[in-house]
């Protein structure tokens, strides 16, 4: 969605040919059916939308978006308006119309529209399985001869049809029929009835499905559609927690031992500290996000597959909109709770930019699986001997980062991003067994896109992060006496206080002191914007010397360090303001990176870090002096 | 009257679509002369016109005028 994206032209090659159709037509099964793995995404030039282009033979398939009509004022319509015309850079020589056979009427008006470009067209019908068992047998000689143009029966699903479809697209021409004019609603509504008479000579059997009239009746009820709603959400959000930890694992230990491996074999050194735990490492903590994205998107893409996301956003449309917010906006904000980066990934879910902008804005107060060990660090030094309280206080930092969300976007909906929100309008699409094939690439596809976009900018801010975190190292030998050096404690150097980022926090602790932070509280604060948990071991090393976490005696040690001048380095007061801190602040450079790309630019990444930090200092603030005044020390 | 008025289980036929959504509705299939069932009514209520199903907000089904067949 940005000027950094490969654009499309750069992946054209042989006959070029636009995939243009309605949404839930089918037009992604039969573009995966026809290119498969041999296809990746791209910018379409001067917009902010994406397309899939695709080998397919010797052509180029561009998967436009679905657009209801192409005369609408909608981004989608006007975008493939704009394709079709060749004001996107480049023009494609062929149409490729997708008609869904099941739901013919619907789709001949746009078919209008897309015959009259005056370029080579195609029509594809899809779901030709499903029109069957409804009893409508279209014959597509008779319907090609009202389009003008070759008809081919597909099945994207079951690859029917693929072969006929190119060579069709290779003999393809200019509609030579006559049709009517695209504004004369009543000419297009007769011929439309015509079309439909002589080309459907059957008529349907069977309406929407019993069995699909049933399910809605469930799946969208106040009561029992919510209850489902949560626990299809609950099934997701637990697969994700539980399927996703052991590949990370499993990612965490193959990175290790490479690194063990080229520091084994590399002269000590910097360069070995670059490449060891810079390069490997920067690798690890960006390659460890993926089990986690695949996950959540062979999951969407299961879900939205079989129909029910629709009915989902139908139920949750009635609760996010009184935020600003359109019912899509719950997987983002659900995926958010495991990571807020495939969150913000799957935000693509919401129609409206402006809806999607607030939503990315918002999905990192949404407490992330990251903050969980400086949870269990703080709220051990709040309620470590009353297992109750701590629970409940537990549960709070998650009510409370959804509150903060659901605020933040009220406000955002209503200044940086004022503007009607589109009034729900939804396609509840037949119910359907899912397509493993579409959802594996649906996966790979985002996969390699954040390891190809998002992944590279994690990775070098991870090793800049790691840079400054080790250089530059402490003295081997004790410092001469001098006014700078008689002041410094054995903690002062430290390699973690010595560092750049250690220097750093000591200048900036005066901004964290009204919080209750010292420097070394402030130094991990710091370090933790690689990432959140990096916190604890950071206090490890400012505190134990070494990031051993998993030992108990070293968390003992945190608990209970002090201050430079005796007093306790994390009081009740100090670890309450910091708790409200964590669940608030945006501690994560990676995800400023994927917002970065995901919303279309740095200033949004600017505004939700400057927007969450002022809300995490001035509620931790808040809490400090409460806390205080309480009569925690 | 307008469609939001339907009851569930009612079918009506659509008589004309006005307001800013209108273009959209009508390519979505609600268009003059199309059959259409309240399959849910409320603030947000669930219509079924041919073989489509959509989920529409109360100020769209306000905007589309209908008439009970006999």
């Amino acid at each position: 969605m940005t000027t950094e994206h490969s654009n499309i032209e750069e992946g054209l090659g042989g006959r070029s040919v636009a995939m243009v159709g309605q949404p839930n037509v089918g037009k992604t099964t039969l573009f995966n059916a026809l290119c498969g793995l041999r296809a990746q995404t791209s910018n379409i030039p001067g917009t902010t939308f994406e397309a899939r282009v695709g080998r397919c033979g010797e052509c180029s398939i561009i998967d436009l978006p679905g657009a209801w009509s192409l005369s609408l004022t909608a981004p989608e319509s006007e975008v493939v308006r704009r394709c079709i015309a060749g004001d996107t850079g480049f023009q494609p020589d062929t149409v490729l119309l997708v008609l869904d056979s099941s739901n013919l009427p619907r789709g001949l008006h746009m078919a209008v529209e897309a015959l009259a470009c005056g370029l080579p067209c195609v029509v594809a019908l899809t779901k030709v399985d499903v029109a069957k068992k409804r009893g409508l047998e279209i014959d597509p000689d008779r319907l090609g001869i009202w389009l003008g143009c070759s008809v081919v029966s597909t099945c994207g699903r079951r690859g029917l049809g693929g072969a006929e479809l190119t060579s069709a697209i290779a003999a393809a021409a200019v509609p030579t029929t006559s049709l009517p004019a695209c504004d004369d609603t009543a000419a297009l509504d007769r011929w439309v009835d015509g079309v439909i008479r002589e080309s459907i000579p059957t008529p349907e059997t069977e309406g929407g499905g019993r069995i699909g009239h049933r399910l809605d009746m469930a799946f969208t009820h106040p009561v029992l559609g919510v209850a489902t709603f949560f626990l299809v959400m609950a099934a997701l959000f637990w697969t994700i927690f539980e399927f996703a930890g052991i590949p990370m694992e499993l990612i965490e230990q193959i990175f290790g031992h490479v690194g063990g491996w080229v520091g084994s074999v590399l002269p000590d050194g910097a360069i070995r500290e670059l490449v060891v735990d810079g390069v490997v490492g920067g690798l690890a903590g960006t390659v460890v996000f993926l089990p986690q994205i695949l996950l959540l998107f062979f999951l969407i893409a299961i879900l939205e597959d079989t129909g029910y996301l629709a009915r989902a956003a139908f139920v949750m449309d009635r609760v996010l909109r009184k935020f600003g917010l359109p019912g899509q906006a719950f997987v983002p904000m659900l995926s958010a709770h495991a990571c807020a980066i495939p969150a913000i990934m799957s935000a693509r879910l919401v129609p409206d930019r402006r809806d999607r902008i607030a939503v990315i804005l918002v999905a990192p107060f949404l407490s992330c699986s990251a903050r969980l060990p400086v949870y269990v660090l703080l709220i051990g030094v709040l309620f470590g001997e009353q297992p109750v309280i701590a629970g409940l206080v537990f549960a709070g930092c998650y009510a409370l980062g959804i509150l903060a969300a659901l605020l933040s976007s009220l406000l955002v909906r209503r200044t940086l991003l004022r503007g009607r929100s589109r009034p729900m309008v939804l396609e509840l699409p037949t119910y359907q067994w899912p397509s493993l094939k579409t959802a594996l690439l649906v996966c790979w596809d985002r996969s390699w896109l954040f390891l190809r976009k998002a992944g590279t900018v994690i990775l070098a801010m991870v090793i800049v992060l790691w840079w400054l975190s080790s250089y530059p190292k402490p003295p081997e030998h004790p410092l001469p006496v001098t006014a700078e050096t008689t002041a410094a404690s054995s903690e002062d150097i430290n390699p973690m206080a010595w560092s750049f980022a250690g220097r750093v926090g000591r200048a900036v602790q005066p901004v964290f002191e009204p919080i209750g932070l010292d420097w070394k509280l402030t130094v991990g604060v710091m370090t933790s914007f690689a990432a959140r948990e990096v916190f604890v071991s950071t206090m490890a090393v400012l505190v134990a010397g070494h990031d051993d976490t998993d030992d108990p005696n070293v968390i003992h040690r945190i608990k209970t360090a002090e201050r430079d001048n005796g007093a306790p380095m994390l009081g009740r007061a100090t670890a309450a303001s910091l708790l409200v801190f964590f669940v608030l602040a945006m501690q994560c450079l990676p995800t400023l990176a994927v917002t970065a790309r995901e919303a279309g630019g740095w200033k949004w990444a600017a505004l939700q870090f400057g927007w969450m930090t002022a809300v995490a200092w001035g509620a931790a603030w808040l809490t400090f002096r409460i806390s205080v005044a309480a009569g925690w020390s | 009257m307008t469609l939001d008025c339907l009851e569930t289980g009612t079918t009506a036929y659509v008589t004309a679509t006005e307001g800013a959504e209108a273009a959209l509705l009508r390519a979505m299939g609600l268009r003059e002369g199309v059959e259409v069932t309240m399959c849910r009514a409320g603030a947000s209520c669930i219509v079924e016109a041919g073989s489509t199903r959509l989920g529409l907000a109360r100020c769209l089904t306000e905007s589309i005028q209908v008439e009970v067949g006999d």
